[in-house]
């Protein structure tokens, strides 16, 4: 596993970036907590540092904003497991914090690419 | 890992469905869940060719500090119950009152009738609460005023059954020697004075009170003195106090009111002092009840009632300024009060009872009550009087 805990800069950003993940996720489909993370890790070639236990939290945050619904399930190992799914105003959270982000990075990238002022 | 292959959005009702009512059970549902977590974590790894010791600690050092996140975990969750909760409850709330309020318009006969009821209903008890809080809750505008009593005498008028009168002279004379229940003992009479002022005459509103009343009741002045028990005396300098009222509309709060001399219709009296404030007298209904009736009455110009004990067989007061021709009202037992009297005074046939009013037109009625009403102080127990009476009779 290429996570090292020492690299976690700062947790109020990872928050941040962790809702967006979580919810992108799962627009593909209910899925529980492991599920979701190790889904992140394969799309991204384990290539993002997080936490894992950060991830409950964002969940469950989320799910008392009324963004994702959980329920109880079965996985495929027979264990309950606690499955969530993304809601109607979850899917509205995800368009606009895939907005912010996109417009932010743009920003962020204008500045980078700026010349000094002549 | 398996869908649950339900997609889509999950209304409130399945989320709330996860959710136990309980906060008590959050703890336990958050273990299961990251515990779920943590096992399936060491699974796979060790299915990778870990031992189990070192997935384990693998798994610890990639998730982090388990105990933090579970407790925040369950923080969350608490919150979002009592949120649910709320929301249910508010949700309820909401349902139970439009089911109730389309049931009711469903049937506008039962409705009607059904809010007639509690309107009539709410209305006869506001009734009944206001007339029991003026005549027996509300407390009397004076020091102490639940040991207050009125006291009365039992008398029955041929035809109109058993009443309760003010008591005579005589009946007032007994109570103030022989009452050991009583602390203080004021007798007061409310009537209408004539003064006579800048050679214009106008009623007012007066009493007689006795001295003992003024301690009673805190009868005391602002300025100047109140009605001493020097001035009770048969023969004393007639003195008048002020009300305070009067004392502020009629005179501008002037103090040199105080030893001035007033005309109240041929009979003159010095003002001695001013009445403090809102010094009032109840309205006693002498007839029935005995209950003042939240009713106060207000007096003008407070005289001494004077009550000559001397001679119990011609017992008189000279309680008042007003003709003398009024003096000396002789009431024998062609009265209807003689009936009453005899009972309570086997002596009663040679009672005579001198009265003025100033009232005239309520002698005759007055001559039954003739000494008004009593006030009574008992210094341990009150309410004794109906037993005094008895005991007496």
């Amino acid at each position: 596993m290429p996570v090292r805990k020492e690299a976690v800069p700062d947790l109020e950003v990872m928050y941040g970036t962790l809702d967006l993940l979580i919810l992108k996720t799962l627009s593909w489909g209910p899925r529980h907590g492991l599920a979701i993370l190790l889904w992140i890790h394969e799309v991204t070639n384990n290539r993002l540092l997080i936490e894992e236990g950060a991830l409950y939290p964002a969940l469950h945050r989320m799910e008392k904003r009324g963004w994702l619904s959980a329920e109880w399930g079965t996985s495929d190992k027979g264990r309950q497991a606690k499955f969530y799914s993304i809601t109607s105003q979850g899917r509205q959270a995800l368009a606009a914090q895939v907005k912010r982000w996109s417009q932010y990075t743009q920003v962020v990238d204008l500045l980078l690419r700026a010349r000094a002022v002549p | 890992m398996k869908d649950k292959s339900r997609s889509g959005d999950e209304g409130s009702g399945r989320r709330r469905f996860s959710l136990p009512s309980n906060p008590s059970r959050v703890r336990g549902l958050v273990e299961r869940e990251l515990q779920f977590h943590v096992e399936e974590r060491i699974e796979g790894l060790m299915a990778q060719g870990m031992s189990r010791a070192e997935a384990e600690s693998q798994v610890q050092h990639l998730f982090g500090d388990y105990t933090r996140y579970r407790e925040e975990i369950a923080g969350i969750d608490t919150s979002m119950i009592r949120d649910q909760n709320r929301r249910d409850f508010a949700g309820s709330l909401i349902q139970s009152v439009r089911l109730s309020l389309r049931t009711l318009l469903r049937t506008p006969a039962f409705t009607t009738l059904v809010l007639i009821t509690l309107a009539l209903g709410i209305g006869a008890t506001a009734a009944i609460y206001s007339v029991v809080y003026a005549v027996a809750l509300k407390q009397l505008p004076y020091p102490d005023p639940q040991e207050l009593v009125a006291l009365k005498h039992p008398a029955s008028v041929p035809g109109s059954g058993e009443t309760k009168w003010g008591l005579s002279v005589a009946g007032f004379h007994y109570v103030d020697t022989e009452s050991k229940a009583l602390a203080q003992l004021g007798a007061f009479r409310t009537y209408s004075a004539t003064v006579i002022e800048n050679g214009e005459a106008s009623r007012v509103p007066a009493a007689a009170v006795t001295s003992g009343l003024v301690s009673t009741l805190g009868l005391n002045a602002v300025l100047g003195r109140s009605i001493l028990p020097s001035d009770d005396v048969p023969g004393a300098e007639p003195v008048v106090v002020a009300g305070h009222s009067a004392w502020v509309s009629r005179y501008g709060s002037d103090p040199t009111l105080v030893g001035r001399t007033i005309d109240f219709g041929g009979y003159t009296a010095r003002v001695v002092g001013v009445m403090r404030d809102g010094a009032v007298l109840p309205h006693i209904d002498v007839g029935a009840t005995g209950s003042t009736g939240g009713a106060m009455q207000r007096a003008d110009f407070w005289f001494p009632m004077r009550i000559d004990f001397s001679s119990p067989q011609s017992t008189r007061t000279t309680c008042t300024p007003s003709a003398d021709s009024l003096r000396a009202q002789q009431f024998n037992k062609h009265t209807p009060s003689s009936h009453s009297s005899q009972r309570a005074f086997p002596s009663s046939s040679q009672l005579r009872t001198a009265h003025r009013s100033c009232a005239t037109t309520a002698l005759a009625q007055r001559s039954r009550r003739f000494a008004p009403t009593l006030w009574e102080q008992p210094s341990a127990c009150c309410g004794l009087y109906s037993l005094l009476w008895e005991s007496f009779l």
